[in-house]
C-alpha cells in the first residue's frame, strides 16, 4: 500500500504567482495529479486554499484580471505626512478580496478536506518564522514555530496583517 | 451665461463619469478649511477707473458632495482696493477636472475649475470663476477672474491656500 503524500510547494513573488497557477493549472488538468500537501508563502499562501479545493478556475480568474486598484489604495503623496501614516499605500482592497473569498464555508470545506495546508509567515514582533496549519498533528520544528488555523477570521489574518495577528505573509 | 452653464454641466459630467470605476485620491470625502492670501488688481478696462491694487485674505471652508468630482464652499475674508477695507462673502464650488499622480505612487496634485460669487460690505456684487490647482492636500494656488456687477470693474486675483485643517484618512 503505497501511504507516500505528494505535496505542492509555491513560492512567493506577487503576481508572479500567475505562472505558478498556470503550471498548477497544468499539472491539474493536464496530468491529473491531486497534492495531499500545499505549503505557501506569500502570493503563494493566497494561491494554496484555492489549490487544495480544486478551484482552478477561480484562481485563473484572479490571476489574470485583479488589478493594482483591487490590491492596494493609492493616496496622495501629501496625505501621508497630514494622517501620520507609515505607508504610500494601503491594501484594504486586497483584504476585503482575500474576506470575500476565504470566508467561514470556504474555510469549513477547506479543513474538513482533508488536505493539509501550511503557509508561512513572519511574526512582526520577534522576527520568528511562523508557519500556519490545518494538519492535524503538524510536526514540531526547531527552526520555525507552528501554529494551527483554527477558523476563516484566523486564517485572513495571516494573509492580511492585523494588528490581533502579529504575523505578517509578505507579498 | 448660458453657455457658461452649459460648459459647467459639461464638465460635471465629464469628470463625473471619469471619476467612475477609478481610484482617485483627490477630492476624497470630508472637509478642508483653506486659509488664502490674494493679490491683484480691479480694471474698469475702458472705464475712467484705473487700475488698483487689490489684496486679501480670507478662509475658505470646503465640503466633497460628490466624490472626486465636486466641493462646495463659502468664502469669507478681508480685502483691501482703493484704500479701502472691507468685507467679502459668498459660496463657492470647486470641479475637479485632472488628476496629476505618478504612475504607481499615488497622486500628488489635482487642477479645479473655480467659480464663486461674493458680496461685499462696500457694495460690491461679484461673480466669477478661475483655475486652481491643489498640491500634496497642502497648499493651493490659483487664479481668478470676477466681474463686479455694482460697481461694473473687474476683480483679477491670484492666490495661494493653505490647508488649516486635519486631514483624514477616508472610508475605507
Amino acid at each position: 500500500m503505497n501511504t507516500m503524500k505528494r505535496a505542492l510547494i509555491i513560492s512567493g513573488g506577487g503576481s508572479k504567482g500567475a505562472f505558478s497557477v498556470g503550471v498548477i493549472k497544468d499539472f491539474v488538468q493536464i496530468y491529473h495529479l491531486n497534492f495531499d500537501i500545499l505549503v505557501g508563502t506569500s502570493t503563494g499562501a493566497l494561491i494554496t486554499p484555492l489549490a487544495a479545493m480544486g478551484m482552478i478556475d477561480k484562481l485563473e480568474e484572479l490571476y489574470t484580471t485583479v488589478n493594482n486598484d483591487q490590491i492596494i489604495k493609492k493616496y496622495n503623496l501629501g496625505q501621508r505626512d497630514i494622517d501620520g501614516r507609515d505607508s504610500i499605500f494601503s491594501f484594504e482592497p486586497l483584504k476585503n478580496l482575500i474576506s470575500q473569498i476565504y470566508d467561514d464555508t470556504f474555510f469549513k470545506d477547506l479543513t474538513t478536506s482533508g488536505k493539509e495546508l501550511y503557509i508561512t509567515t513572519v511574526c512582526l514582533q520577534t522576527q520568528e518564522l511562523v508557519v500556519f496549519t490545518t494538519a492535524k498533528n503538524p510536526a514540531a520544528s526547531r527552526y520555525f514555530k507552528v501554529e494551527k488555523l483554527v477558523n476563516a477570521d484566523q486564517f485572513q489574518a495571516q494573509c492580511w496583517h492585523r494588528p490581533a495577528s502579529r504575523c505578517l505573509c509578505l507579498l | 451665461m448660458k453657455n457658461l452653464l452649459l460648459l459647467f454641466i459639461f464638465l460635471f459630467y465629464s469628470a463625473l463619469i471619469s471619476a467612475q470605476g477609478s481610484q482617485d485620491p483627490e477630492f476624497t470625502k470630508g472637509f478642508i478649511l483653506l486659509g488664502k492670501l490674494n493679490n491683484g488688481f480691479t480694471s474698469g478696462f475702458k472705464s475712467y477707473t484705473p487700475d488698483l491694487y487689490l489684496g486679501g485674505i480670507g478662509l475658505n471652508p470646503q465640503i466633497t458632495v460628490v466624490e472626486n468630482v465636486l466641493r462646495l464652499g463659502a468664502n469669507a475674508g478681508m480685502t483691501y482696493n482703493n484704500k479701502k477695507l472691507s468685507g467679502l462673502f459668498g459660496p463657492m464650488l470647486a470641479l475637479k477636472i485632472k488628476t496629476l499622480d505618478t504612475k504607481y505612487m499615488g497622486s500628488y496634485a489635482n487642477i479645479h475649475l473655480l467659480a464663486e460669487a461674493n458680496w461685499g460690505t462696500a457694495k460690491q456684487q461679484m461673480a466669477g470663476g478661475g483655475f486652481g490647482v491643489e498640491i500634496f492636500k497642502k497648499v493651493h494656488l490659483g487664479i481668478t477672474a470676477q466681474r463686479d456687477y455694482y460697481f461694473n470693474t473687474w476683480w483679477f486675483q491670484s492666490f495661494i491656500g493653505v490647508s488649516l485643517s486635519k486631514s483624514k484618512e477616508s472610508d475605507d
